[in-house]
């Protein structure tokens, strides 16, 4: 098993992530405290194909530099999901808007190429306590994302 | 990977296990909070072999209905850790003192009553240490060789 943190960046694979998100869920029920979930699709764009394939690892390269160190990410080819503890749906706006504007911008590689993103967001908040429940969290920001994606690219959907 | 959402009667694997002890360790680093260990040996007596079988959810069941659930509790044989965050020394006293006190009576099954006996070691890290997952295992992994060696139902801290 990949037990311990996924290759791309230090970005956690999805399967060490779900175990994280319950032990989160465990934590913000008993001590109560919003949490909110990001699902986001990207799309990279580069001249040439090796710099694209690479395009993933960039990105999960990227979102470590941006993410607060609380934040908990996890890759799964072209998706990301990242589970903010301690953020509500204000909080969750700000990050969405923040993360369109970081990145809508060219990003250049070691070899010196570019590479650009396009982004479908979706997002989803709860509050903490018992009726924080994984399944919404879950289905809520897959949902919203699609919404997103619906709107176009460099979009985010929040669903409550 | 077993998805574990309720504890009533099982405990994290230890591929799981591993996974939230480093998530902790991380967790620890960037906001400085006491986090402890407790590794626990079980002896389990009972008059029959049927009950012996079901001791060790007898156990299992009754050690998570003690914990709070953010508490990491795993099994790997006859031995349990238990990772406890933002647990202080004190803490985890009270904690170790709780649990000798609850095993030191017989529980009844269906099959026959099982006792218990238990050698407790625990280590704490104060907040800002910088510690890793294998420093805190040894050091816990000694406390129990002391606990083993005061004898049983005994707990040793360090």
């Amino acid at each position: 098993m990949d037990k311990k943190l996924s290759v791309i960046g230090d970005i956690y694979s999805e399967e060490v992530f779900k175990v994280i998100l319950d032990y989160e869920i465990a934590r913000a029920k008993r001590y109560p405290t919003p949490m909110s979930l990001l699902c986001l699709e990207i799309i990279p764009q580069a001249k040439n194909q090796e710099t694209l394939q690479a395009g993933s690892n960039l990105f999960a390269s990227a979102i470590k530099q941006y993410m607060r160190s609380a934040d908990i990410p996890c890759v799964n080819g072209k998706v990301f999901k990242i589970l903010l503890p301690s953020t509500n749906q204000d909080n969750l706006n700000s990050t969405c808007e923040r993360m369109l504007a970081l990145f809508t911008k060219e990003f250049e590689t070691d070899d010196g190429e570019t590479i650009s993103f396009s982004l479908y967001i979706g997002g989803t908040t709860q509050e903490g306590g018992e009726t924080l429940s994984r399944d919404q969290l879950l289905e809520k920001s897959q949902s919203a994302m699609n919404q997103s994606k619906e709107k176009g690219i460099n979009t985010y959907v929040v669903l409550i | 990977m077993k998805k574990i959402t309720t504890r009533d009667d099982e405990v994290y694997s230890s591929d799981v296990f591993e996974i939230l002890f480093d998530y902790e360790i991380t967790r620890t680093k960037r906001n400085p909070a006491p986090l402890a260990l407790m590794q626990i040996e079980i002896t389990s007596t009972t008059s029959n072999e049927e009950s012996l079988k079901s001791a060790p959810i007898v156990f299992i069941r009754a050690l998570n209905s003690h914990l709070r659930s953010v508490d990491i509790p795993s099994k790997a044989g006859n031995d349990f850790r238990i990772l406890l965050p933002t647990t202080d020394e004190p803490g985890a006293r009270t904690v170790c003192e709780r649990l000798l006190s609850i095993f030191k009576n017989k529980f009844d099954t269906p099959r026959g009553p099982v006792a218990f006996t238990l050698q407790i070691g625990a280590t704490i890290c104060p907040a800002g240490t910088d510690i890793s997952m294998s420093d805190v295992t040894e050091k816990a992994k000694e406390a129990l060789k002391q606990s083993k060696l005061k004898g049983p139902n005994t707990f040793v801290t360090q």
